[in-house]
């Protein structure tokens, strides 16, 4: 082949490009130590770099997802292992107590120190972990444990200050008269105010405003403050108007004092010694509530007075009748007129009329209607017999009639000395708009039925109530002994024996608590109308601050009425979300229902109420349509506002209004701090029958858990009226008052964490299961602190311990279990660990370079070049031209 | 032939040597000269007139027949083909090249990266949903893999638009060399009519065609005047003094398209342009789809799977993580960004599967699975991960093969411009040799005419005494 020139040239240099080209990829190799840095040099792997990267990177995730469970899990165990020790601590203390050589005074002063290690264990239960509780289920970020006592006292209450307002305890505050001058003496952040003329002296009035003006600008709820120069603290509690609570208690807060000594001055402003209880009669309508009765032995006589009881409705504004007089009324009645024509040629009206009544010898009740027509020329009073009692009314004559006009009027029958009153008032309202008289001596030891009814202000529409009332075998007795009441009535507060009290007890159903219980069967017949509307709104706030839903008429709260409802139900009500924006107010409920024929509902859902809206909502709860009342209050300035978590337990009994009989099934139950009953309403078949079964229910506001409510079963056998006790199906009896004692407010749910593509670990101890499904840890601790201070040594060395030895052993599982999820987390980890050092190996030999090899290739090709280079050199030099002269 | 005829003998070599003296110098002046082709002059004897005893006429001196070009058609042909293959292999590359630095793989800013990242703050987030930190690492590096994907897809478009602007400059060339061919073809066929003809002409010619050839595959039909007439794509370019414009068309679904100048497309197999239309057509605009079908995938599982899930300690569910796609002419990778909710408040990351729950990480740790859901009815049963690796790996061969096809032509051109070289090539000794041989010969037919003339002096004088 023939050779150019120029071919040398082009060869030397292609020569020389591609020798540079091998160099420069070297050299890339060798600076970055990678074999490639581009998809094209190696597109598998490229792909396969990536896909390692990824393994690896995300390896670290899990290894950094680790750390954080081993953290959780190490805090959980590090946290019961010292709840352990405290548990110990306990049980030694127990078995010390159940020492026979110990006096009473012994054991008590122990209790002190069990107190001190409660403290400790609910610090603990409330462990946290970089800001987080780590017992709280998924709830992280607030206490799971929240201690509350029966008084409502409750720190985060207290933050929420409403106004500064002061109250102590002893029962409730009616405005009145005092007879004794009363001061205020309270702390405020370490400095004391007092005020010294909250009622100038004897007969001065004590109005709530006074005290309010007196406290308010000086002290804040919560603040402690102390009363009339004495040293105890008090708390201040709230103070709404017409619900004056007042609660007294030790500077340890939630302690209540049970004994005040004779010469503390919060008895200066006990109720039955310094205000009137009682005063005026006004005509109010039904409304729904929580309703007192109270008892009251007059020591003179009682004329018949009809004149402040009466309540008139006409649609033209004018009063139907201007007088009202009973002439002879020897039954307690109640008697409503309804207009139902008017002859205007005539100048006539046509009433009907409908009363009841009672004899107040016997109580019997009797009821009747009738119609009588009036002729409104003749301006003499009208006479007429209603029942026994005799009226004369006065029509006024410049009226216009209409059909529909009302009038209403509540006499009480003429009574001799010392007779006895019953009155019936509302919680919240001025007492009191119904009063039954009786003769003195005739309310003696038994069950009592009274039946009320008025009009409704508003509609009009007939409203009735009864209610029965339980003497105990005392009978009435008026007191000749100077410690007791004036006036009162021996009432057997269950489980306490006979104790005198001005009145009996709100009638209220307040859930079923641990306790013992009795359950009572009564039948029943309804009459017309009986229970056709329901009375509801039997609130319950144990363990909740904020009410949300409740029957008094106070400016902040809502009634619920039940319409037509066939059931009984047993609803807990939360608030799940507050919107003050929009005023939207989320409500979650969770219900238990029975049937009349004893069919037994597990109802749950959501509503939503608008807040100052339509004062009256519809709502369906489960299968209960209900109008919810007073909305339009809600954001009335004296409201206290709704909380998310606010919660209410309402009872519902159905309507029963044909006529039929029906029977009733009461529970009352007894445990510390007060008493509560629940009713049931069954067809009368529902009961019939030798023995049926039946489950008692209401719900507690107290926990989360799925079943909210607490079941109790029992049996009844209808045609034995005889009273069986109920027990409880763990058989236990709780003692201890709940307060204090710390709800769970976490949720039962796990801390789910991936720490590799297969695995989870649960890296959190929730709190019922760290401390017990009922927080039996504290429960057990609180057994002991009560049989200390009880002195049942019994308990001591046997019940108490029991529980507390099952508590340390649940404890000890908990804490093992902890220790092995750990452990496992750390075989991963390691596992993990090795995997990562594999995968980058693995990665490296892909994309990292054979130093040795590329330098040894670089020098090699360094050498080409030169080659190259001197080749060149001496190829293009010599040519013919330079031999040819 | 009488003594005067002798000294036509002569004065035709000093001619002709003359001659092929001035050849080798052209030869050696235009040794560097680019397309330049080596002539070669042809020398033949005169042949003396038929006389009674041809033995006795040595023939009538030299003549020169012709000057020659010394190539070989066939390499010529060769060679231009092979460049067309060269140079489409060539584009492809840089086209693939320029994706590979815009995706940055497998360094540490690419989406790879970005997306590793963001699945491993939703495994974070599972372990700590009550973090706002970890929330708001979560939602920057949410952030980061839109803003990158994004970027990547904005710069394809950019490269794109560079590359159609590059077409657009290059059909031009095209049509530019086209008329260069059409004027050598007038100004060959115009010396050939006056029967003479310029090696130069020629030379330029072949060079005009190389680098059409570079442009877009072509046929070259030689006419026996030395004029050419071109063909790309199964239309003529060229015909005598006549050149054909292309232009750029849009081709509908096929997308750009060169044209001819009666409007239809012309079939290209190789060249530069046809390199150009692959990128802009397809290659590039493949790449951004299969980007738009990840995104929409990744957009459309994460929305899902987050709606169910609830806001850091409340009851707010039904949030999207990412917009949610109306698929209306924005491409998805384009639309792809963290939705208003997220980017307001990082609590509104629906960690929770249930509501009110700030310790539940659940929905969270559902989400992070999603890096490994492979399901036949999306993505083709691969995971988002193994398809945008799988991507970058296809992405990489091609790139690779490229470059591969690109080394295997340039070194067939390289042989064949070696073996054009070794037959047009000008090899400086060798012209050497000749000159020194036509010096000699040039010095021989000076030193006869000396003699021929001594004997017609000879003649003149010895006989005229």
């Amino acid at each position: 082949m023939r050779i150019t020139h120029r071919m040398i040239a082009n060869t030397v240099n292609f020569n020389l490009q591609s020798s540079l080209r091998r160099l420069e990829v070297y050299s890339n190799q060798l600076s970055t130590g990678k074999a490639f840095h581009k998809p094209s040099q190696n597109p598998v792997g490229v792909g396969r770099v990536m896909s390692y990267s990824a393994s690896i990177d995300r390896n670290e995730q899990y290894r950094m997802n680790m750390n954080q469970s081993k953290g959780w899990l190490e805090n959980s165990e590090d946290s019961l292992q010292n709840g352990l020790d405290v548990m110990q601590r306990i049980r030694e203390l127990a078995i010390y107590g159940a020492n026979e050589s110990l006096t009473a005074e012994d054991r008590r002063a122990i209790a002190p120190e069990v107190v001190e290690f409660i403290d400790h264990l609910i610090g603990v239960a409330n462990t946290e972990s970089n800001g987080l509780y780590i017992f709280g289920g998924h709830q992280t970020a607030k206490e799971p444990f929240v201690r509350h006592n029966v008084y409502g006292i409750k720190e985060h209450y207290l933050e929420q200050s409403h106004q500064g307002y002061a109250a102590y305890d002893a029962g409730e505050l009616q405005e009145g008269t005092a007879n004794r001058e009363i001061g205020l003496e309270f702390v405020v952040d370490g400095e004391k105010h007092s005020v010294t003329a909250l009622s100038g002296g004897a007969d001065t009035d004590v109005t709530f405003d006074n005290i309010k003006n007196a406290v308010e600008g000086h002290a804040k709820l919560g603040q402690y403050f102390s009363v009339d120069g004495n040293e105890d603290n008090m708390i201040i509690s709230r103070i709404t108007p017409g619900d004056f609570t007042i609660e007294a208690v030790t500077a340890e807060a939630g302690t209540v004092i049970e004994n005040l000594d004779e010469d503390t001055p919060v008895d200066v402003l006990s109720a039955d010694q310094n205000i009137e209880s009682l005063s005026g009669i006004s005509p109010n309508s039904f409304l729904a509530g929580e309703y007192h009765i109270l008892t009251e032995d007059t020591d003179a006589a009682y004329a018949v007075d009809t004149a402040t009881r009466h309540y008139q409705y006409s649609q033209s504004g004018d009063n139907l009748v201007s007088s009202v007089e009973a002439t002879t009324a020897s039954h307690n009645q109640s008697v409503s007129f309804v207009v139902t024509g008017v002859d205007e040629e005539e100048n006539e009206i046509t009433f009907s009329y409908q009363y009841k009544e009672m004899d107040p010898g016997d109580g019997t009740i009797a009821a009747d209607t009738g119609t009588f027509t009036v002729d409104l020329d003749n301006t003499e009073p009208f006479a007429i017999d209603i029942g026994e009692n005799t009226y004369e009314l006065t029509f006024n004559d410049d009226g216009e009639f209409t059909a529909g006009d009302r009038l209403v009027i509540n006499t009480n029958a003429a009574i001799d000395n010392n007779a006895d009153l019953v009155h019936l008032y509302r919680d919240g309202d001025t007492p009191s708009f119904f009063t039954y008289a009786f003769e003195d001596g005739t309310l003696n030891a038994g069950t009592y039925s009274f039946e009320f009814f008025s009009l409704d202000q508003d509609s009009g529409a007939l409203l009735e109530s009864s209610m029965d009332l339980t003497w105990g075998t005392g009978a009435f007795e008026t007191g000749d002994d100077p410690d007791t009441p004036a006036a009162g009535f021996l009432i057997e507060q269950l489980g306490k024996g006979g104790t005198y009290a001005d009145r009996v007890e709100k009638i209220s159903t307040e859930g079923l608590q641990n306790g013992t219980y009795r359950f009572e069967e009564t039948s029943y017949t309804a009459e017309d109308d009986f229970e056709s509307d329901i009375k509801v709104g039997q609130q319950y706030l144990q363990g909740s601050v904020a009410s949300i839903l409740t029957g008094s008429a106070a400016p902040d709260q809502v009634q619920l009425s039940a319409n037509n409802n066939d059931r009984n139900a047993s609803i807990l009500l939360e608030v799940r979300s507050v919107d003050y924006d929009t005023g939207l107010v989320r409500y979650e409920y969770t219900s238990h229902e029975y049937e009349m024929d004893g069919t037994h509902h597990r109802e749950s859902g959501t509503f939503t109420l608008t807040l100052g809206g339509a004062p009256t909502q519809a709502v369906n709860i489960g299968n209960i349509a209900v109008d919810v009342d007073g909305l339009d209050n809600l954001l009335a300035s004296d409201a206290r506002g709704l909380e998310v978590g606010d919660r209410a337990v309402v009872d519902i009994r159905p309507a029963m209004n044909d006529g039929a009989t029906y029977q009733r099934a009461n529970i009352s139950g007894e445990y510390r701090g007060g008493s509560s009953e629940t009713r049931f309403i069954f067809n009368e078949d529902a009961l019939q029958g030798s023995e049926t079964d039946l489950r008692f229910f209401s719900l507690e506001t107290f926990r989360r858990s799925p079943e909210h409510g607490r079941v109790y079963d029992g049996s009844i056998t209808a045609d034995d009226d005889t009273l069986e006790l109920l027990r409880l199906p763990q058989n236990q009896e709780f003692k201890y008052d709940r307060s204090g004692f710390p709800v769970y407010y976490g949720d039962s749910e796990d801390r789910i964490q991936e720490i590799s593509p297969h695995q989870e670990v649960i890296m959190n101890l929730h709190g019922e299961k760290a401390f017990g499904e009922y927080q039996d840890v504290f429960e057990a601790v609180y057994d002991v602190y009560w049989a200390l201070i009880d002195n049942d040594r019994e308990a001591l060395g046997g019940e108490a311990l029991g529980k507390m030895d099952r508590a340390i052993d649940d404890l000890l599982e908990n804490i093992s279990q902890v220790g092995a999820r750990s452990n496992r987390v750390e075989a991963m980890e390691s596992t993990l660990f090795n995997e990562n050092i594999h995968l980058r190996e693995v990665r490296s030999n892909i994309e990292d370079i054979d130093i040795a090899l590329v330098i040894t290739e670089f020098m090699m090709q360094e050498n080409a070049y030169r080659a190259a280079l001197s080749t060149a050199n001496m190829m293009m030099q010599p040519s013919l031209v330079d031999y040819m002269r | 032939m009488t003594i005067f005829g002798s000294f036509e003998i002569g004065r035709k070599a000093l001619r002709a040597q003359h001659k092929g003296m001035e050849v080798s110098g052209q030869n050696v002046a235009n040794a560097n000269t680019p397309g330049y082709t080596r002539q070669r002059t042809d020398m033949e004897s005169v042949v003396a007139p038929m006389v009674k005893n041809p033995s006795m006429a040595p023939g009538r001196g030299v003549v020169v027949a012709d000057v020659v070009r010394v190539r070989s058609e066939f390499y010529h042909k060769q060679l231009i083909s092979t460049t067309s293959n060269k140079e489409y292999w060539d584009t492809r590359y840089e086209t693939f090249l320029g994706a590979e630095a815009i995706f940055m793989e497998p360094e540490d800013y690419g989406i790879n990266k970005y997306l590793n990242d963001f699945f491993d703050s939703w495994q974070e987030l599972s372990s700590s949903p009550e973090e706002a930190s970890v929330r708001a690492g979560l939602r920057e590096n949410a952030i980061s893999l839109t803003r990158t994907v994004q970027d990547v897809y904005h710069r394809l478009d950019d490269q794109i638009e560079n590359l159609e602007n590059e077409l657009s400059m290059i059909v031009n060339d095209v049509n530019r060399i086209s008329d260069t061919i059409a004027e050598l073809n007038e100004k060959i066929r115009f010396i050939d009519t006056m029967q003479e003809k310029s090696n130069e002409l020629f030379d330029q010619l072949d060079l005009a065609i190389e680098e059409l050839a570079e442009l877009v595959n072509i046929n070259v039909h030689r006419q026996a005047n030395g004029t050419v007439e071109i063909f790309s794509g199964g239309r003529l370019l060229v015909q005598e003094d006549r050149s054909f414009h292309v232009s750029l068309g849009d081709g509908g679904e096929k997308g750009l398209q060169v044209v001819s100048s009666r409007g239809l497309p012309l079939q290209l197999s190789s060249g530069k342009v046809k390199g150009l239309l692959d990128a802009v057509n397809e290659d590039l605009p493949g790449l951004q789809n299969e980007l738009n079908k990840l995104i929409t995938v990744l957009v459309k599982d994460f929305n899902e799977l987050h709606r169910q899930g609830y806001a850091y300690d409340s009851d707010k569910t039904g949030i999207d993580f990412f917009k949610p796609m109306d698929n209306k002419g924005v491409p998805a990778a384009m639309a792809f960004a963290v939705s208003d909710a997220i980017i307001e408040d990082g609590s509104n990351i629906a960690a929770a599967n249930v509501a009110f729950a700030p310790g539940n990480g659940n929905n969270s740790l559902e989400i992070a699975r999603l890096r490994d859901l492979k399901s036949p009815d999306r993505l083709g049963g691969a995971s988002i991960s193994d398809y945008y690796q799988a991507m970058i790996t296809s992405m990489g061969v091609e790139a690779q093969d490229s470059e591969r096809m690109v080394g295997a032509f340039e070194k067939t051109l390289g042989q064949l411009q070696e073996m054009h070289e070794s037959i047009s090539g000008v090899n400086i000794d060798e012209e050497m040799l000749n000159m020194v041989q036509y010096q000699h010969s040039w010095h021989a037919a000076a030193r006869y005419l000396n003699y021929v003339d001594q004997m017609l002096g000879v003649l003149f004088t010895e006989l005229g005494r």
